[in-house]
């Protein structure tokens, strides 16, 4: 089964697709298949832009709406080693059902490949929780700005309310529904919903507490502008560490650069217009990271 | 399956791992080196500062101090470094010094002496054995500077001394009128006997 990658993060403008589309170059740079998949459903889609294909003949909205099969739509592309299964073009957020959500995390478990990243687009419905969720290494993308890491922390906080209300039982979902009711959902902390659920449940909570050791969540810090800004990547791990009890892996950080937008309006891919950029070696960097497992060292 | 944690032991446990653990609070393993200890402390500290970023989305500022509170003592514990304890701790009694009005509301009921002292140090939190440590100063002698028990104090010059290294850490900017309220019972009470 090939590994998969979920890149999300809440707000729209952060670099997920940029970064979602170079972490593939760069893998397939190192010898790997790789396909992307663009699941910006809101009719945000535009992953086939940043590889210069203004008009994907077949997209999601085919495999979703027409039931063509995920194979028929992977489309090549200039990279090679690399695909893309091109994101549908109009808003189908309201239309998908819930088997059509497990139709398609099937579909993509069964692709011939080394690596599918999943590049999720902007909010926090419960499907983009979901398909996050879905992929074993969550990746989020961060940049020094305090709206981007405002809406990260929201992001987050409905990915691990809703990933704890999928590993509980129906009377523990009601528990948890019924937690969110009667007070400010946005105060909810964690640690009081576990220290509430623990006296109805304790071998649920310790069971859910253990399965957080596994939770792969990674953090890629974007568009540093000045060095001290990269404090802010170890600063992020560490306030995941006593908000949620995760402790996530940081992957690295990418300097601003206004070349990416150059390469994206040019439908030139930032990698490979630009290879011996920082922002490239930076990718690059993140790519091994994502292959061997490891993290940036922190200081 | 082992059954007998009792319930204490049990809310002690945030996350099914000890809450009160100073390795589990710093998020590093059992056998971190002195500068692992250091750099996570370092990073926590700056990742709970109120300032931090989008940090509001999660936390209040009260609870961000409560936290970092929780961090520091964690950090003390593991590397018993008291001469920084000092100078920190310190710095956080004066972020979170009484607010004015408990301070005047402590000096109208008590006056300003070894009760007020007494008071302010438990409004911080603060142990006598934690204060005894940080200011090398007997846990007796603290008692009997808050109880104002003369008897079982030294001379006037080294009393003068506790108290205001005693004031400083409690972070009462007032020193020289705590330090005339205090001698006029002490000298009172020495003249008489």
């Amino acid at each position: 089964m090939p590994i998969s990658l979920s890149v999300g993060g809440g707000k729209g403008g952060t670099g997920k697709s940029f970064f979602a589309l170079n972490l593939g170059i760069a893998l397939s740079e190192s010898g790997k298949n790789v396909i992307l998949c663009d699941l910006d459903l809101a009719g945000g889609a535009n992953l086939h832009t940043f590889l210069g294909i203004p008009y994907p003949e077949k997209t999601l909205e085919d495999f979703l709406l027409s039931k063509s099969p995920l194979e028929s739509i992977l489309l090549s592309t200039s990279v090679r080693g690399l695909k893309l299964i091109p994101g549908a073009l109009s808003n189908l957020s309201d239309k998908l059902k819930y088997f059509e959500k497990t139709r398609l995390q099937r579909s993509l478990n069964l692709l011939r490949t080394d690596y599918i990243i999943v590049d999720l687009g902007a909010g926090i419905s419960t499907f983009i929780l979901d398909l996050f969720l879905w992929a074993q290494k969550k990746i989020v993308i961060i940049t020094p700005e305090a709206t981007t890491l405002e809406n990260v922390y929201r992001f987050l906080r409905g990915a691990y309310f809703r990933y704890i209300r999928k590993g509980a039982n129906e009377r523990v979902r009601r528990l948890i529904d019924e937690f969110f009711v009667d007070h400010n959902f946005s105060l909810k902390k964690p640690q009081e919903l576990l220290s509430r659920l623990r006296s109805f449940d304790e071998a649920f909570v310790h069971r859910f507490v253990a399965s957080l050791k596994g939770f792969d969540l990674n953090v890629v810090l974007n568009q540093v502008k000045k060095p001290e800004e990269r404090e802010l990547g170890p600063s992020f791990k560490m306030v995941c560490y006593k908000y949620f009890g995760i402790m996530p892996k940081y992957l690295g950080y990418i300097p601003f650069d206004i070349k990416v937008s150059f390469s994206i309006n040019k439908g030139h891919p930032f990698f490979m217009e630009y290879p011996y950029t920082e922002v490239a070696q930076c990718m690059r960097e993140i790519a091994s990271r994502i292959i061997s497992g490891r993290e940036m060292a922190l200081t | 399956m082992h059954e007998g944690n009792s319930i204490k032991d049990n809310q002690r446990k945030g996350n099914g791992i000890d809450l009160e653990d100073p390795h589990e609070i710093l998020g590093i393993s059992k056998d971190a080196s002195e500068l692992e200890i250091e750099e996570a402390f370092q990073r926590l500290m700056k990742a709970l500062d109120p300032s931090n970023p989008g940090i509001w989305a999660l936390w209040t500022p009260e609870e961000l101090n409560r936290l970092r509170e929780k961090v520091q003592r964690a950090f003390v514990r593991l590397t018993q470094r008291k001469a920084f304890l000092y100078k920190e701790s310190r710095s956080l009694s004066r972020e979170r010094s009484l607010p004015k009005e408990t301070l005047e509301l402590i000096k109208a009921k008590k006056g300003f002496g070894g009760e007020a002292l007494r008071e302010i140090r438990e409004h911080l939190d603060l142990s006598l054995e934690e204060v005894s440590s940080f200011l090398k100063i007997t846990k007796k002698t603290l008692m009997a500077l808050e109880k104002e028990d003369f008897d079982n104090l030294p001379p006037w010059v080294y009393v003068k001394g506790f108290l205001r290294a005693y004031a400083k850490f409690l972070g009462i900017e007032e020193e020289e009128e705590l330090l005339k309220s205090f001698e006029e019972r002490y000298q009172k009470f020495r003249s008489k006997t």
